[in-house]
């Protein structure tokens, strides 16, 4: 398909700090793209460049196939909903939907009637005389989506929008922006630090660090196979074992390390045992005192730490190593573990995902 | 507990008598122009608006409000769009001696208005523009435009600054987001500002002696009335004036506050 978006080669310098450098990136019709990253990775510089509120120091970033180079950012067709939403104080609700459309030289009668019907989808409807200041949090957040899509631009962009709600209304939001993401078929890129809003919501999940982008993919491909060190200790929950592989009796590979050899999946890339490799295993595919798998630990719980409906567990190995677990609140009343015991951790060699270790 | 209730009543007595310390020449004053005697002696005389008869029959007191009363409009615009002007510039653009555009901006008010009113006939007579109408217009918006930009600039210090990036973002070039964000936001700061440098200009008096020549102002004309004679009028005039000037500054603080009051509102209602 016909990219909507596509960055080239795109790098921004404030002074001498590179806030985004070699990023590449087609974005097709129709996608929900997240930008992942924490506070100064540059994924809101990436988006303010989009938006043309950033000239991009090198490369081009072309909307519809066309460059975007030298045109101001109200030349191109970017609506964006802001962090802080951005809604005009001294409008009221219909009137802040109306604006660009008024800008954009609609007549006064059609412009009422289309931001209604967008209120209305966005069920604000009642809301449209209000001032800014009579709505709560979740009812602002749909007028600024509304303000937004009035124009129905193909690409909306959205920064951080959720992160000053409560989670309850949050996950609320998550569910009309991914209704109205499909029902409307534009492409949405949605910038996030939160790894929930990004899993739930997005089909594909670029995940960014100092400036560059470390790996793009669907979510459960980004979560399955992390591509590097970073995205895998930025997923948090992830067992990351350095070591040089070695090949077995069996003709397996192995990693040796400081808890002794562990069993790699029969998958793993032959190309990278040349040099030290990181094994990944993620928290929730280790289980404990079960029946013995290919690669088990002998371990001491040394913590616990409840995350809703699961727990994670903290676990130390005779090698001296931490090991964190996660499981299901219901799994662990039935193991009755006490601090400190003696436990063993397996999982099975096909789990774990190989990676080039980062010198 | 009697200390309790003692302290609130001191510091009413305390307030009371600075307000009475401030006011009461003003009142006195407000006082003898309805008094039908000559002299300002008690006990008073009758009631008599007599003196406030003569006033406003005095065309050169006539005369002397309306060059006032233009000056201070003309002074209230200009003293404003420079104003607004100058604390955009602060708001929006970061540059090098930024801070010492803002303190030569502010300096005006800090010199004594006898060298300002001196140094201005000195450098507008220079120029030819002494003498006139006019003349007191641009000596008082160099006076008034400090006091509207401190104004403004507060004003837009409370704007989100991604408010005019969004108009930008919905299509509105500059000018327009200019228009119809930037403008509309400062709007009650505009309107307090105009309203305060306009009493500013409608009272001043050393500056206007120095540069209106023939054009008398409102102050002016109380100087060289005084000098001629003590006339109950001047109370009279001077209690019109205070009005006037008192009018404008709670006119200002009316909007101000109204519209600090939402934003307090909005604020409070936002999460």
């Amino acid at each position: 398909m016909e990219p909507v978006l596509k960055i080239v080669d795109v790098e921004k310098s404030f002074g001498d700090f590179r806030a985004v450098t070699g990023v590449n990136l087609e974005i097709v019709r129709g996608e929900f793209l997240a930008i992942m990253g924490s506070s100064g990775s540059g994924k809101s510089t990436l988006l303010r460049m989009i938006a043309g509120l950033e000239a991009p120091t090198k490369g081009d970033i072309l909307l519809n196939g066309r460059s975007t180079r030298g045109l101001a950012p109200h030349e191109r067709d970017t609506p964006m909903v802001w962090q802080s939403l951005a809604l005009f104080p001294f409008l009221n609700v219909v009137e802040n939907v109306e604006f660009g459309l008024k800008m954009r030289g609609v007549s006064a009668a059609e412009r009422r009637r289309r931001a209604l019907s967008w209120l209305e989808r966005l069920e604000i409807g009642r809301f449209a005389d209000r001032a800014i200041d009579e709505l709560s949090g979740g009812q602002r957040q749909r007028v600024a989506l509304a303000r937004a899509l009035v124009t129905e631009p193909p690409v909306l962009l959205l920064d951080e929008p959720l992160s000053a709600l409560d989670a309850h209304l949050s996950v609320r939001m998550q569910a009309v922006l991914t209704n109205l993401q499909r029902e409307l078929g534009i492409t949405f890129i949605y910038v996030t630090h939160s790894h929930s809003e990004a899993f739930a919501m997005a089909d594909r999940v670029v995940i960014m660090s100092e400036g560059r982008i470390e790996q793009i993919g669907a979510p459960k491909e980004i979560y399955l196979r992390p591509s590097t060190r970073f995205v895998a200790e930025f997923l948090g929950s992830n067992n990351i074992f350095t070591g040089r592989p070695e090949k077995g009796a069996d003709g397996g590979g192995y990693l040796r390390t400081g808890d002794g050899l562990l069993k790699l999946p029969a998958d793993a890339d032959p190309a990278l045992f040349d040099g030290e490799v990181d094994l990944i295993v993620s928290a929730d595919r280790i289980v404990l005192g079960g029946p013995s798998q290919a690669n088990s630990l002998p371990c001491r719980l040394i913590g616990e730490e409840f995350v809703g409906a699961s727990v994670n567990l903290y676990l130390e190995t005779e090698g001296g190593r931490d090991l964190v677990v996660q499981m299901p609140q219901r799994q662990l009343d039935g193991l009755s573990l006490q601090r400190g015991a003696a436990i063993a951790a397996s999982w099975s060699d096909a789990d774990g995902h190989v990676i080039r270790a980062t010198s | 507990m009697a200390d309790r209730i003692k302290r609130p009543a001191a510091l009413w007595l305390y307030t009371g008598g600075i307000y009475l310390f401030v006011f009461a020449p003003i009142a006195a004053s407000f006082v003898f122009s309805l008094n039908a005697d000559r002299f300002p002696t008690l006990p008073l005389g009758g009631f008599s608006l007599d003196w406030y008869a003569r006033v406003f029959t005095d065309p050169a007191v006539w005369e002397a409000f309306s060059h006032s009363a233009l000056a201070a409009l003309a002074t209230g615009v200009l003293a404003t769009f420079l104003g607004f002007g100058a604390a955009y510039t602060d708001y929006r653009y970061k540059f090098f001696g930024k801070s010492a555009y803002l303190a030569i901006a502010l300096l005006p008010p800090t010199v004594p208005v006898i060298v300002l009113g001196l140094s201005m006939l000195a450098y507008l007579s220079r120029l030819a523009l002494s003498g006139a109408l006019y003349s007191i217009v641009i000596a008082h918006a160099v006076l008034c435009a400090p006091f509207a930009m401190a104004i403004i600039r507060l004003r837009l210090s409370q704007m989100d600054s991604a408010l005019e990036a969004a108009s930008w973002n919905l299509g509105a070039g500059p000018w327009r987001a200019m228009r119809h964000v930037v403008l509309p936001f400062a709007a009650p700061s505009l309107v307090s500002a105009l309203f305060l440098t306009m009493a500013i200009s409608f009272d001043e008096y050393a500056i206007a002696w120095f540069v209106s020549g023939l054009n008398e102002t409102v102050p002016v004309r109380v100087l060289s009335i005084l000098q001629g004679s003590v006339s109950p009028e001047i109370n009279a005039i001077g209690g019109i004036v205070f009005l006037t000037s008192i009018l404008l500054v709670v006119a200002a603080q009316v909007v101000h506050l109204r519209s600090s009051r939402r934003d307090a509102r909005s604020a409070r209602t936002g999460d």
